[in-house]
């Protein structure tokens, strides 16, 4: 027997796509729902306490912290120069920004190593002057610069070029100078977007392991973050891998919950 | 001194236009879509750069070879069709925004931004926020927000075009009284002689990027001469030469008998305008009347309201338009294509030079 289905638009759906729906989100969730059932609970505030375990936490939470600030301070300049321009120049910079988002991270810390590392194009003259960037606390936020940027500056362009030049023109014929317009009109329209996008960039700066192991290597509370400690402990003692990876989780599942948050906040404020 | 002086071209955009403007004047810029309008008033605000010539304020060249002034040092004011007003603020903090933005103390400031409110009737509106107000409150504030800086020229580009039919007519007034009646000098932008006439003293008719005439309001609606302001006001006009006292001969040799109020020149361009109200439809020649009658043929019949809106074309294509009641149109039985003669008494028809 075959089910009627309506014509048109989105009023009625065929049935058979719920069955891979309902896989998609299994496959999902499964994984996530395994780790929750196979940390060892009683023995987490043990686990996260110990000192390679504090060492991680407390450095991934220092570099993302800086990462997140250092793409705040240039990736908003940046979505805000973008947003304005039209052009040739504009769309190669808006590609080349998109690039590192989609690329391998693993190619991302090789491309920092070469340009960067001891034998670099601009990491031998720094060598010269006694500054060596390679294997170092600060090699770890570049990498998560390289590769956390870009969603700060596509989220805030984004939600620039949709709010469009109209409020700004009117703040000019008010007589605001352009930098009195973004202090009192851009930035504070777009504050739901920025804390949107900083949340993505923090997000994305935790996970970061490709880069900063080819970059930045392992060393224990100087490049060991989070992830790279989880990937050490898979093994050698799994329940406590665990219990760092739980951290993540949460960490994510509270940076979808708050962008999801703003991004509403966002759209009730502009509604007519 | 003139307020305002505009002698500009934007290749780009067609524009080649030229405009005076006297202090406490407000012009009213008409004219059809894509004509020009809004260019001339952003090049008057700052937000367009012509490619030749000058724009002065006040005396002081704001625009011209090497010079632009920027938007925001030309102590103007604009209202556009949409308030924009700033949402992640209050509306005492939008109406006291301009003040702020030039430096005046918070304390001076927020007290201007209520009287201006309270001058627009949306004083008790001050601590809402922006997006909670509806659209004519929302421009309401807008104009607040604009007047409290002391512009010394006001642009409109259609202030009420977004507006619901049942608010405009409130906002219309309230302009009035702020703008004209204050004495502010004021450029507007319109598709309506109803905001002409209310809002401007004079008409600056613009087509093509050209400023093509500037009147008195009630002067260049009385007695239109570009289709344009004839459309505009809701007439017929026809085009020819003078043949006598009061009467001209259309393109088509048919002539117009009318009232002219000055004699005309036999000979020169002259213009006979009428109201579709005043036009009778016949289907045969209803010869040996004293009246005007023009040969035409129908090109549409539409319903408007109790009427019938009769548009027909004469022998040159000059269109010409005719009201008829119902009854009329289904009794005669116009449909388009059909021959007709177009009857109008010579005591409705108003002569003067083109």
């Amino acid at each position: 027997m075959t089910v009627p289905m309506p014509a048109s638009g989105g009023a009625g759906r065929p049935r058979w796509l719920f069955v891979p729906a309902v896989l998609a989100v299994l496959f999902l969730a499964v994984p996530l729902l395994g780790i929750v059932a196979r940390v060892p609970w009683a023995d987490v505030p043990a686990l996260l306490t110990t000192r390679s375990s504090l060492d991680a936490l407390g450095l991934s939470l220092l570099t993302c912290l800086v990462a997140t600030a250092i793409s705040l301070a240039l990736g908003l300049p940046l979505a805000l120069v973008l947003a304005r321009a039209d052009g040739r120049l504009a769309g190669l910079v808006r590609t080349l920004v998109t690039i590192p988002m989609v690329l391998p991270p693993v190619v991302a810390g090789l491309a920092l190593l070469i340009t960067f590392g001891r034998r670099g194009v601009l990491g031998a003259p720094l060598a010269v002057l006694g500054i060596e960037v390679g294997f170092s606390t600060v090699a770890v936020v570049m990498a998560q610069v390289f590769v956390a940027m870009p969603f700060l500056v596509t989220a805030v362009e984004g939600a620039l070029r949709a709010t469009g030049t109209g409020v700004e023109g009117a703040a000019a014929t008010l007589g605001a100078s352009p930098t009195y317009t973004l202090r009192r009109v851009t930035l504070p329209l777009l504050a739901p977007s920025i804390a949107a996008g900083g949340a993505l960039t923090f997000a994305r700066a935790l996970g970061e392991f490709g880069a900063t192991i080819t970059f930045a290597g392992s060393l224990q509370g100087v490049t060991r973050t989070l992830p790279l400690e989880i990937y050490l402990l898979r093994e050698l003692d799994t329940d406590a891998a665990l219990a760092l990876a739980l951290v993540l989780i949460v960490v994510a599942g509270l940076t979808v919950a708050a962008t999801g948050w703003l991004s509403r906040r966002t759209v009730r404020r502009s509604a007519p | 001194m003139r307020a305002v002086t505009l002698d500009a071209r934007v290749v780009a955009r067609g524009i080649d236009a030229h405009l005076d403007v006297a202090p406490g004047r407000v012009v009213a810029l008409v004219g059809p879509n894509g004509s020009g309008k809004s260019s001339i008033l952003q090049l008057v605000g700052g937000q367009l750069r012509p490619d030749g010539g000058t724009i002065t304020l006040d005396g002081t060249l704001v625009g011209g070879p090497g010079v632009h002034v920027p938007v925001h040092r030309r102590r103007i004011a604009v209202l556009e069709q949409h308030p924009l007003l700033f949402e992640h603020l209050t509306v005492l903090e939008n109406a006291a925004f301009g003040l702020r933005a030039r430096g005046v103390r918070a304390a001076e400031a927020r007290a201007r931004a209520q009287r201006e409110l309270d001058a627009v009737g949306c004083g008790e509106l001050a601590p809402a926020r922006a997006w909670e107000v509806s659209g004519g409150q929302a421009q309401r504030i807008a104009i607040a927000r604009a007047l409290a800086t002391d512009p010394r020229l006001v642009l409109l580009d259609e202030p009420l075009a977004a507006l619901d039919v049942s608010v405009a007519p409130a906002i219309r007034s309230l302009l009035r009284r702020r703008i004209r009646d204050e004495g502010r000098t004021a450029l507007l932008v319109t598709h309506d002689a109803v905001d002409a006439l209310a809002l401007a003293d004079d008409l600056a008719v613009v087509e093509a990027g050209h400023v093509v005439a500037v009147g008195p309001v009630a002067d260049l609606l009385a007695r239109p001469r570009t289709p344009f302001v004839a459309d505009l006001v809701g007439v017929n006009l026809l085009a020819g030469t003078a043949s006598g006292d009061d009467a001209l001969t259309l393109p088509t040799g048919q002539r117009v008998v009318g009232v002219a109020d000055g004699p005309l020149t036999a000979g020169r361009e002259a213009i006979a305008s009428f109201a579709p109200a005043a036009v009778a439809v016949h289907t045969s020649d209803p010869s040996g009347s004293p009246r005007n009658h023009l040969r035409a043929t129908v090109t549409g019949v539409e319903p408007r309201g109790a009427l019938v809106r009769l548009s027909a074309e004469l022998g040159d294509g000059s269109p010409v338009a005719a009201d008829l009641t119902l009854a009329a149109s289904v009794d005669e039985g116009l449909v388009p294509g059909c021959p007709v003669w177009l009857v109008v008494k010579a005591a409705q028809v108003a002569l003067y030079p083109r």
